[in-house]
């Protein structure tokens, strides 16, 4: 059941009208079933099998942690392993025997494949991390353990949320499930909006894009740089406004019921750095990450000296790109990543001296312009090795790509000449009429504005921004096909 | 309130001169302090203070007034 479907919204307003029915005590009961409905619905019953174990793992450690006065940190590592048993098994279990050899028609093999789907991990990623998070919090007595399992429940099974994030703190969100109340005006007008935003996002700009990327991706031989280039950067396009299409929804949805979720993403194709990239892209994730893996990591390495930040940053990474899959092509992404943080630290004092020598620090403007290109570059990069369909196949992308700029003249000379014919269709300048409405409330978001600001607006500017919205997407929207890409993670 | 000693150490391993820095001053307001310095920042008011923190209570700090809070009941604790 996606959120770009027919059968979502019949869900949606069932759940709604029983939020709406139910007192205020019993609204979370609501919630809490029309969660395990949306869940059940993917039709993999092992899904819930790991989702009450990792429900009563994580309410059982939780409840000791808050009384144990010793034991407490095996209490947690078990916990953290628990946790992780799940993800690891369905992530990598295929893969690992795979590559030791063992034959897909060996009884274990086959009985894994069997009641897990070949590995259908739909949420797991997103609510183990969630659930590690959760313990940490109790045994540093950040939070206090849940004493409700149900509202341990929701707050790990929450509908909006489930499938790709955010990945919520405890002590953000299980405080709001434990105190929901009745539909608000407000609350419903900046749900719908945001909704229908992503919506928007989705259904318009990824939709469109992925046509032209999964044209080129699908056979890269057949095309040129320039060709590889543009699909490329596309991509770029592409998965934000696939992902970030799904958290305005995710969002909006959560707001209607008045909770509100932490938002993922913050223009991150303006960040001034691979640093600031990640302080805006996947926010969720890249806060867990920083916080409870890369500053323990930096933390136990201190000792190492100057290469403790470089390994803590590398090694956080190289598990990012994991988490995304068991795929030599998402190490190779993350470990790229980590390897941009550490050539950016460790040259940071000679990248200010030579842009002090060159005087570009002297025009500010176009110093921020010039970072954003090169970070915008960098990025797309390592998205070529997030897409690309191996290890030889992003290997050969960046390699024609790289002699393209190393002999620019031959290749960009004939540039519109060899303009790639996918990209002079009808079709792709409406994906571009899309993405250039996107960009600009992309570029409203960077200058400070805010959704609620619409709502201060006369009403004839907010009514033309609604319908306009609606009407883009209905008119200029593909529907019905794919499903959000991290879905898959 | 902050104190000097506190702000001393901060900036010293920022290579700061001078910069106003409260109870309410967030890691992201000082020039240098990130998430890829923070733990040099406190691993430094560690060794000064001659105190230590868990790391749990090193990722729960929001900002310098919450460090500052930390230095003054571990030193009073090791005191």
């Amino acid at each position: 059941m996606q959120f770009n479907s027919m059968t979502f919204a019949v869900f949606l307003l069932c759940v709604a009208l029983c939020y709406h029915a139910a007192r205020d005590r019993f609204r979370w009961i609501t919630l809490l079933l029309g969660s395990v409905i949306f869940y059940a619905a993917f039709q993999q019953p092992h899904l819930l099998v790991v989702v009450v174990f990792i429900v009563v793992l994580n309410y059982l450690l939780g409840i000791s942690l808050d009384r144990a006065v010793v034991l407490r940190r095996t209490l947690l590592v078990t916990g953290i392993t628990g946790n992780l048993l799940p993800l690891l098994l369905l992530r990598y279990f295929l893969p690992v025997a795979q590559a030791l050899g063992i034959p897909i028609t060996s009884p274990w093999v086959m009985l894994f494949s069997r009641t897990t789907g070949m590995g259908v991990s739909i949420g797991v990623s997103f609510y183990s991390f969630q659930a590690i998070s959760y313990l940490i919090d109790v045994y540093g007595e950040a939070v206090p353990a849940e004493r409700n399992p149900g509202s341990l429940a929701l707050y790990f099974l929450f509908f909006p949320k489930l499938l790709q994030g955010p990945i919520e703190r405890a002590d953000w969100l299980l405080p709001q499930l434990k105190n929901l109340h009745a539909f608000a005006y407000e609350d419903l007008r900046y749900g719908l909006v945001l909704f229908t935003l992503g919506a928007f996002k989705k259904v318009v700009v990824a939709e469109r894009m992925a046509v032209f990327v999964n044209l080129v991706y699908g056979n890269v031989h057949a095309h040129s740089a320039t060709s590889l280039i543009l699909a490329t950067v596309c991509y770029a396009f592409q998965l934000y406004a696939d992902f970030s299409g799904y958290t305005d929804m995710a969002l909006g949805i959560a707001r209607l019921f008045g909770v509100r979720l932490t938002d993922n993403f913050r223009q991150p194709y303006f960040a001034t750095s691979i640093a600031d990239f990640w302080r805006r892209w996947h926010i969720s994730l890249s806060q867990w990450l920083m916080h409870y893996l890369f500053m323990p990591l930096q933390i136990a390495t201190f000792r190492w000296g100057k290469l403790s930040t470089p390994a803590a940053l590398i090694i956080t990474f190289a598990i990012c790109g994991l988490w995304h899959g068991a795929n030599v092509t998402f190490l190779v992404w993350g470990c790229l990543n980590g390897l941009y943080m550490v050539v950016s630290l460790l040259t940071k004092k000679q990248r200010e001296q030579f842009v002090r020598l060159i005087g570009l620090d002297r025009v500010p403007r176009l110093y921020t312009v010039v970072r954003i290109v090169l970070t915008f570059s960098l990025v797309c990069a390592a998205w070529v090795w997030f897409r690309a369909g191996g290890f030889g196949e992003a290997l050969y992308i960046l390699t024609v790509i790289g002699q393209a700029f190393v002999h620019p003249a031959s290749t960009f000379s004939a540039f519109w000449g060899r303009f790639p014919g996918h990209f002079m269709e009808m079709r792709f300048a409406l994906a571009v009429l899309g993405l250039l409405i996107a960009a600009t409330i992309e570029v409203a978001g960077y200058r400070g504005k805010k959704l609620e600001d619409l709502f201060g607006r006369p009403w004839a500017v907010r009514w033309a921004a609604y319908y306009g919205l609606l009407l883009s997407v209905i008119l200029l929207g593909m529907w019905g096909s794919s499903s959000f890409l991290y879905f898959q993670f | 309130m902050i104190s000097d000693e506190l702000k001393g150490v901060i900036l010293t391993v920022l290579q700061l001169d001078e910069w106003e820095i409260g109870e309410e001053t967030v890691t992201a307001q000082i020039p240098g302090w990130d998430s890829l310095t923070h733990v040099k920042v406190i691993v430094a008011v560690e060794k000064h203070f001659h105190v230590r923190f868990k790391t749990t209570e090193i990722v729960r700090l929001k900002n310098v007034g919450d460090l500052q809070r930390l230095v003054d009941v571990k030193s009073q604790i090791h005191g």
